[in-house]
């Protein structure tokens, strides 16, 4: 069975024609759709043998390209995608399949899907940064736009689209699989690419930082310990020192911090300590974030004193603790200030 | 089809049906329809647990619908906890089923096999490769399904060129290319391996190699199987009681070469599989596994039993197992990313021990354990057996060796691990390992209490345990000053000396030890922190050089 088309389309032309006329049906009535699912599910395994091969073939290049070509030329990701729900279940995951594999074909040094992508269909990266929004397409969406974003030009699109924001939103969704899948993507979006990144975060001061705040003062544990760990990461790339000076500065970001200090959770501590040290550590400090830190100076030292670290059986982590402890004991006294 | 699950207001928990570092996996019932679920409770806060590895497991399990493979019903966070809700598939895991002794019927085996091949055929459609296929994680239903779980080690390939470079797995399901970790990674094929290792395992009621290697050796046995007969030799295939389909099936998964390896779709129309894929009464079989099963446990009294999968925990068992790589003291060491042998936490037996502990005994067992020994209550066929006597010896005495009983497991598990110990780091003779098991032997039979014959009042009052009685005079005459025997003797206070440097731990500081008189030892002595640690000798002399600066801090301000 070199090719399992050896019915219907022949080539690969022909079934990319026929799978878009299948998807276009599901459209359509209603009363045949479980019919037309299967035609999708049977055109989108049979394309995929065409990139992949099978057991006993291996792909062929020629094939290859002459699908790759025919999917741009009629919009077939685009179809697919915006059809997604309607496909059944694990066809949803062969679209994801065929559209990593065509993402990642270059010819020289282009990315053809890439191009195509930016160039001529952006609405499909819209419909993914929307696939949150459904629970049962938000899973596949994610993997895919996270495939997608590993190309510079496509993160800068999302993220120069208003969007973006909504992934502060979807990280909030009750669905746990999704919340966290696209906290996922938010992750990847801002520490992918680290040039990008930077101007951005410094471009964007405001905004993000209010929603990453209201993230990490989330009610949801997990929300808020994947948020803190996202903005260590953040506040450890050198390559963000604009953003970096300004929430360092900002004595509101301080006070987040400390009542993470004092969460119940050891590990939200923890998280909170890797942050909090930076706003010691700072050599400039702005006023306000010296008159408080100042202000708390004995407890702080009360609290590191009995910051219990040896649960995490961390060298680094004691050195800095002591570190900490005796810059801040070297802090003014509070008279002084006043 | 049911619901998702969103909240735990949805669910009545009911009893634990396993355990893991993880957390607890009980059994739920949902409180709308009365169907019974899997609740999988993953402590957040336990720092073994990434939330981003966790959340992969999810993804992959819920992009999975296939009667096969233990469906995902949803899951949600409470206070730090993690909600898992699965489907609950109540005949227990096949490594349970195996228990009470091998399967040798060809059909059921053919049968249980079939149904995982469906579910890999699924998976590795999918571009997923399971990756720690073992009979632990093959769950068997009263209504005879069979299904596929654990996917916490589980991977997404993504694409069928990917490969992936990471070993994990558990050492003897691991197939070669996965442990050698060349050519660029491994792909769906090594879940074809473990395949076959659970087909194995299932007549043989273990699998391949493990009665004959502890897991390190495995490893580096199937590492070096360059032909497809190196492996077979090595697992007697030629020499196993079985048809020739069956023989057929095993080599066809045992192919060292990937390419060459049947896959799951090609499997499925092995003979061995279409031969008995009509057979009628297949819930049946599967059912009487789960029926010998329970007789089993009644007869030997096990009133309680996993009837879950425990997941595999890469963390702590790479440690586990470096550890042991250490102690076995090897050439060559591998780059440990691997997820290994779970036992289940010990059960309610007589002689429970740890999995460490049975782990290492399993080198041994043979030669160990005494030939009449207490199979039918030994829960772990590989731990270190005890011979019978010594139960009855103690058994035989009154309640008030209760409290004696209760040490024992803790006990055995100290003289199994000093015995293993002794007997990796040097070569015995077969004399020295003779008495040396003897000598446990009496050790253990000394853990009885002292009798006293004058008094009775004293036997409550003041209840000694023969053995740690010993054990401590023993200690306490040897780590004694010697200083008053000096007035006597230098000879003998030299060798007193001698003795504690021989016998104590060198991380062992005994308090009041100034016998050496000189500055030396009241140095070491006095500001040190009695460490009776675990200390490894490189974190100890770390600890040491630690404290020298300190002091050194100390000195000049």
């Amino acid at each position: 069975m070199a090719f399992l088309f050896k019915r219907n389309p022949k080539t690969p032309q022909e079934l990319v024609r026929a799978l878009n006329e299948s998807v276009s049906k599901l459209d359509v009535s209603s009363d045949n759709s479980k019919k037309y699912q299967d035609e999708c599910t049977r055109f989108l395994t049979q394309v995929k043998v065409v990139l992949h091969g099978d057991d006993e073939t291996d792909p062929q290049p020629d094939q290859i390209s002459f699908l790759a070509q025919e999917i741009y030329a009629t919009d077939c990701l685009y179809y697919l995608i915006a059809n997604l729900k309607k496909l059944n279940f694990d066809s949803r995951k062969d679209v994801l399949i065929i559209f990593s594999t065509l993402l990642r074909r270059q010819i020289g040094s282009k990315s053809p899907t890439v191009d195509y992508l930016i160039n001529s269909k952006p609405e499909i990266i819209q419909i993914l940064i929307r696939g949150p929004e459904s629970q049962e397409i938000g899973l596949i969406c994610g993997q895919i736009l996270r495939d997608c974003i590993k190309y510079e030009v496509i993160n800068r699109f999302v993220i120069s689209s208003p969007l973006f924001w909504n992934f502060f939103q979807y990280v909030h969704l009750p669905v746990f699989e999704i919340a966290t899948d696209s906290f996922t993507t938010l992750h990847d979006l801002l520490t992918i690419h680290k040039k990008l990144v930077s101007e951005f975060l410094a471009n964007n001061y405001d905004q993000f930082n209010t929603q990453i705040n209201k993230l990490i003062q989330s009610n949801n544990y997990v929300t808020k310990r994947q948020s803190v760990r996202l903005l260590s990461e953040l506040v450890l790339q050198r390559q963000n020192q604009l953003f970096l000076n300004r929430y360092f500065d900002d004595s509101n970001n301080l006070k987040i911090i400390m009542i993470l200090l004092s969460d119940k959770s050891k590990n939200l501590q923890i998280e909170g300590f890797h942050i909090f040290k930076f706003f010691v550590a700072k050599p400039k400090k702005s006023q306000r974030v010296l008159d408080i830190l100042a202000k708390n100076k004995d407890n702080f030292i009360e609290f590191f004193n009995t910051f219990d670290i040896q649960t995490f059986n961390d060298a680094n982590l004691v050195d800095e603790r002591d570190y900490i402890l005796g810059e801040i004991q070297k802090l003014p006294e509070i008279e002084r200030i006043n | 089809m049911i619901d998702r699950i969103v909240s735990a207001e949805e669910l009545e928990v009911c009893e634990e049906v396993g355990r893991g570092g993880f957390g607890v996996v009980y059994r739920g019932l949902i409180k709308a329809n009365n169907k019974e679920v899997a609740i999988k409770q993953i402590d957040l806060e336990n720092d073994q647990t990434d939330i981003f590895e966790i959340n992969k497991e999810i993804q992959i399990i819920s992009e999975c619908r296939l009667d096969q493979i233990t469906r995902y019903l949803g899951c949600f966070v409470k206070h730090y906890k993690l909600w898992v809700i699965m489907e609950f598939v109540n005949g227990g895991s096949l490594w349970d089923l195996l228990k009470p002794g091998p399967i040798k019927d060809e059909r059921t085996i053919s049968l249980i096999i079939r149904e995982i091949l469906l579910a890999l055929e699924y998976l590795h459609s999918q571009g997923k490769i399971h990756r720690d296929l073992k009979s632990q994680n093959i769950l068997l239903s009263k209504s005879g399904e069979v299904k596929l779980t654990d996917f916490g080690v589980s991977t997404q390939l993504s694409s069928n060129f990917s490969r992936r470079n990471t070993t994990v797995g558990t050492p003897y399901w691991m197939a070669p290319e996965v442990i050698l970790n060349n050519n660029g990674g491994h792909s769906f094929k090594a879940d074809i391996w473990s395949l076959g290792c659970c087909a194995y395992e299932i007549f043989n009621g273990k699998p391949p190699l493990q009665n004959q290697y502890p897991p390190m050796k495995a490893l580096r046995q199937i590492s070096k199987c360059q032909q497809d007969q190196d492996f077979l030799g090595l697992i007697g295939l030629s020499g196993m009681d079985i048809s020739y389909q069956f023989k057929d099936f095993l080599a066809m998964c045992f192919v060292v070469d990937t390419r060459e390896r049947y896959s799951a779709t090609k499997l499925l129309n092995h003979k061995f599989i279409t031969k008995y894929k009509n057979v009628v009464d297949k819930p049946k079989l599967i059912k009487r596994l789960i029926t010998n099963k329970q007789l089993w446990d009644q007869e030997n009294h096990i009133t309680k039993s996993h009837n879950f999968y425990v997941p595999t925990e890469i963390a702590l068992n790479q440690k586990k197992w470096n550890q042991e790589e250490a102690e076995v003291g090897t050439e060559r060491t591998i780059q440990f990313d691997l997820s290994s042998i779970h036992y289940d936490s010990p059960p309610q037996t007589t002689y429970p021990s740890s999995p460490s502990s049975s782990k290492r005994s399993t080198t041994r067992e043979s030669s160990f354990s005494p030939p009449a020994s207490t199979v039918g209550d030994t829960e772990k066929p590989n731990a270190l057996e005890y011979p019978n006597e010594i139960k009855n010896v103690t058994n035989a005495s009154t309640k008030q060796d209760y409290v004696a009983n209760g040490l024992r497991p803790d006990f055995i598990r100290i003289l199994n691990k000093v015995f293993h110990k002794l007997e990796t780091k040097n070569t015995l003779t077969t004399e020295q390992y003779d008495n040396i098991v003897s000598l446990n032997r009496i050790l253990l039979e000394l853990l009885c209490f002292a009798q006293y014959t004058e008094n009775q009042e004293q036997i409550h009052a003041n209840k000694k345990i023969l053995v740690f009685q010993y054990l401590k005079y023993f200690l306490k005459e040897v780590t004694k000053s010697s200083s008053e025997s000096a007035y006597h003797a230098t000879l003998n206070a030299n060798s007193r000396v001698m003795l504690q440097r021989l016998i104590i731990p060198s991380n062992f500081s005994i308090q009041n030890r100034s016998v050496l008189g000189a500055a030396e030892t009241a140095f070491t002595t006095m500001d040190r922190p009695r460490t009776y640690s675990e200390f490894d000798e490189i974190e100890h002399s770390l600890f040491e050089s630690w404290i020298d600066k300190m002091k050194e801090k100390g000195k000049s301000p």
